[in-house]
């Protein structure tokens, strides 16, 4: 959770962002590492992740200047970026298939019978959220693995508030219907 | 792991424990791929591949309705369509046309001869012919050694090299290319000219752009005297800066001495509307419609700029430009009002009457004529012909003549004039002052002298300067810089001193140059070389390598051709009153300076030393090959480590080091550079802070 002085810093920092090329030099810095996690949790593929996180990050370099602030974190915009890129690549090596069907990332996540084999509960818990539809394993790992807030998911993925509890209150059901005795 | 509750799951489980408790599970174990790492190659990478873009769209001007207009989709798809006929047409050509070997190869870079070069960029090469990837990135060696990733395009004809770190500071780099190189069919090159571009100085580029307006009245900071009245045409001074050709109000052309008192030699009585200097010191004038260059005349013409090029005389009239046979080389795109040409007349700036400015290159056939955008007055080439910097409404703009960018360099609304020394200083006039300024200061123009100027001109040596004021042209010269009123003999104050008084030995100034020095100082200059000036070598930039209190290690880089040299210079520094000046000089040259890595600044704190180079180093090399040793020639125990990102070795010493006491350090020839050459031996003396 941001506090007010960084959330002021940050706002300072995207305003010079805007015309100062140095200045979106320090938000790459600041924000690489997260945006490469959650495309790599999304590709499980290094050189796709890489591919996905200069694709990022061009396109916000290249937007910069229409970035509104709204108050919400820049990173939320980031992650918004992030999650159509992802998007548009697996659209596009998929592109027959709607992606709101798709039950896993092809190679990406383990197989649901093997799932049963994995000892640990927290790969068991991960695995099913892989199997997730894409809305809502997008709204899974935002919540659970980035920690961002809900209004702020709300942001990265263009919905309301109200649907993205929703679709992680889905999530969460069919992960507990799934694993049954976990926790 | 997380710990904390996250109260918004609480809430949406409220009623639901088991979820509740699952969900807060599933928060404080994240994905197994939440502790993936980007590499350091990927994220270097990008971060330069960023700032590469960010920097090029900094510098690009905003695009004009017009443009806008002109590329719609449909524009963009019937391009498209040409474009693929043109492939078509061209593999046609290719596949049919027998003997295909026979084609010259060559490379070019758009990166060679530039100057200021950002320290993130990349190097791209161009080949005529597609080229095996293999054999061209073993044959490719760039000095300093510069470790760097290769990307191939366009079929294998364009390669882009992405140094993996940012290039070092105020550098030159030279990209060669052996003829190991091939063709995919195995032609060799036939012509690899070596890419060579310098680095910009480690000042930092003003963002925002600094603006000018003085925070206190400033003391007059030069001396000026009124030479002769003068009509529109600009004076223009002679080669070796001795005197100034003036036209008078009614055409009359003389020759100004400036040395002792002013004294004129009539040239013609009247009717001259232009005159220029050839490279030879011939004065060139426009009299009548009759170009008259020694003992050549061109006659029936209209001239509004002349210019001076390898093969000779070319002129420009308000419509094209011609060269000495009068055969026309280029047609101006709109009617200029007013033309400068670079030094070597390959390329020319004109103002148009509509106000824009355009930059034309005359090295191309035919020639290529680029509109830069709105302006508000001519101003000046820097000194190697790299860059031009023009009058807008928000200040001065210049173009990279190499590329035809643009990019804002200064706010300072208001000038009337503007002119750029061999030291990289601008000298600027408004109609209430004139101003100072060195490009990349953030500080911003300084004022010099309060008053009407307009019409400024440097002279190529001495460090004098031209202006106009009334109807009147006079001849302005730099008095001392320094004693600013700093008391401590240490840091910026010293490092003003430095580059205060390097600026004026690059001006060619010595007079200037002597301001800085007292007269111990002189008389230790007075058996050394103050001033670098032709025939021998001249001096291409300067590095500070070490600041202490009292004691400047600058090395100053000279070139003659396209050899260089270095020498290092030890100034002495003492404060007189406040008042820095410099009191004493050794002098000691740099063997086989380029061999190896070389240092490009120490820095010394009390239990480390920091030395950059400017080259990727081997690592393997470093430790026990870059040594500090006591004054009694005592090692003295540190561990070296090394920080490739800015080519950095940092020494940290067991102990503080003693305050005072000399030490010398060592640099070995163990150390290697990235592609192994070793480092020249080399030892820089420095005190224990």
């Amino acid at each position: 959770m941001s506090s007010l002085p960084s959330r002021l810093d940050e706002q300072a920092l995207v305003a010079r962002a805007k015309r100062d090329p140095g200045a979106f030099g320090e938000l790459y810095e600041r924000y690489l590492v997260q945006i490469y996690r959650f495309v790599y949790s999304r590709t499980r593929d290094q050189t796709a992740a890489e591919d996905v996180t200069s694709e990022v990050f061009m396109k916000a370099l290249k937007s910069i200047g229409r970035y509104q602030d709204t108050g919400k974190p820049f990173s939320a915009w980031l992650y918004q970026i992030a999650v159509n890129s992802v998007a548009d690549r697996y659209r596009a090596t998929r592109p027959v298939e709607d992606i709101d069907d798709q039950r896993d990332l092809a190679s990406a996540g383990p197989a649901l019978e093997d799932i049963a084999a994995q000892r640990d509960e927290l790969r068991q818990i991960w695995a099913v959220i892989e199997t997730l539809p894409a809305q809502q394993r997008t709204a899974m790992v935002l919540k659970f693995q980035e920690d961002l807030k809900i209004e702020d998911i709300a942001v990265a993925m263009g919905k309301t508030p109200g649907a993205v509890k929703l679709l992680i209150h889905r999530g969460v059901t069919k992960v507990r219907a799934t694993l049954g005795g976990i926790p | 792991m997380r710990t904390r509750r996250d109260p918004e799951l609480d809430q949406l489980f409220e009623h639901e424990p088991e979820l509740k408790e699952l969900a807060q599970l599933m928060r404080a174990r994240p994905h197994p791929a939440a502790q993936a790492e980007p590499s350091p190659t990927f994220r270097i990478a990008l971060k330069q591949r960023l700032m590469r873009e960010a920097w090029e769209r900094a510098s690009q001007p905003a695009v004009p309705w017009y443009r806008r207009l002109l590329a719609p989709q449909p524009l963009a798809m019937a391009g498209a369509t040409v474009g693929a006929l043109l492939i078509v047409f061209t593999v046609f050509v290719f596949v049919t046309t027998p003997g295909g070997t026979n084609n010259t190869v060559t490379v070019r870079s758009e990166l060679n001869n530039a100057r200021t070069v950002s320290l993130v960029t990349s190097i791209p090469l161009t080949f005529t012919q597609p080229m095996d990837t293999g054999s061209v990135q073993t044959a490719v060696t760039i000095v300093p050694a510069t470790q760097a990733t290769y990307q191939w395009q366009d079929n294998n004809k364009k390669l882009t090299i992405t140094p993996v770190h940012d290039l070092a500071p105020n550098t030159q780099y030279v990209v060669k290319i052996a003829s190991s190189a091939k063709t995919q069919d195995g032609q060799a090159l036939t012509n690899a000219p070596p890419v060579q571009f310098v680095t910009r100085p480690p000042s930092p580029t003003p963002t925002p752009t600094p603006t000018s307006q003085p925070t206190s009245t400033p003391v007059p900071l030069i001396t000026a005297r009124d030479i002769a009245p003068s009509g529109n045409p600009a004076s223009r001074w002679s080669t070796d800066g001795t005197k100034l050709y003036v036209v008078g109000p009614s055409g009359q052309l003389a020759a100004w001495s400036i040395q002792g008192q002013p004294a004129s030699t009539p040239i013609q009585p009247d009717g001259v509307t232009l005159v220029a200097v050839g490279p030879d010191g011939t004065a060139t004038y426009v009299r009548n419609g009759q170009i008259s260059y020694g003992s050549v005349t061109i006659q029936n013409v209209q001239p509004i700029a002349l210019g001076f090029g390898q093969s000779g005389l070319v002129f420009a009239t308000a419509s094209d430009v011609q060269s000495s046979d009068q055969h026309k080389l280029a047609s101006l795109s709109e009617q200029a009002t007013g033309v400068e040409f670079s030094t070597t007349a390959d390329r020319l700036v004109y103002r148009g009457g509509s106000g824009n400015i355009h930059l034309v290159d005359l090295t191309v056939h035919p020639a290529r004529d680029t509109a830069l955008g709105p302006s508000t007055g001519l101003g000046d080439w820097s000194p190697d012909g790299a860059r031009y910097a023009y009058l807008t409404e928000a200040g001065i703009s210049v173009v990279d003549t190499s590329t035809a960018s643009t990019s804002k360099l200064l706010d300072f609304p208001g000038l009337t004039g503007l002119a750029w020394s061999r030291g990289n200083q601008l000298l600027l006039t408004t109609s209430s002052g004139l101003y100072l300024y060195t490009p990349g200061d953030p500080g911003g123009a300084k004022k010099q002298a309060d008053g009407d100027f307009r019409q400024p001109s440097w002279a190529p040596a001495g460090g004098h300067f031209s202006f106009k004021r009334g109807t009147d042209v006079w001849v302005g010269r730099m008095a001392a810089q320094s004693g600013t009123g700093t008391a401590a003999v240490s840091g910026a104050g010293q490092d003003q001193l430095v580059n205060a008084f390097m600026a004026a030995r690059m001006n060619l100034s010595a007079d200037q140059a002597g301001t800085y020095l007292d007269a111990a100082g002189k008389d230790a200059f007075s058996s050394l070389t103050l001033i670098y000036s032709a025939p021998g070598p001249s001096l291409a930039r300067y590095y500070v390598l070490l600041n202490q209190p009292n004691r400047v290690v600058v090395r100053l880089v000279l070139t003659k051709g396209t050899n260089q040299s270095a020498v290092d210079e030890t100034l002495i520094i003492k404060s007189f009153g406040g008042r820095l000046m410099i009191d004493g000089v050794n002098e000691r040259p740099r063997a086989s300076f380029g061999a190896g890595p070389e240092i490009l600044r120490v820095t010394v704190a009390s239990d480390q030393i920091q030395v950059s180079f400017d080259s990727d180093l081997d690592q393997s090399t470093v430790q026990g090959s870059i040594s500090i040793k006591g004054a009694n020639g005592q090692a003295v125990s540190s561990q070296a480590s090394y920080d490739a990102r800015g080519k950095t070795v940092t020494l940290q010493v067991a102990g503080p080091l003693a305050s005072g006491e000399k030490f010398d350090l060592v640099v070995s020839n163990g150390l290697k550079d990235y592609d192994g050459r070793q480092a020249v031996p080399y030892d820089l003396q420095f005190v224990g802070p």
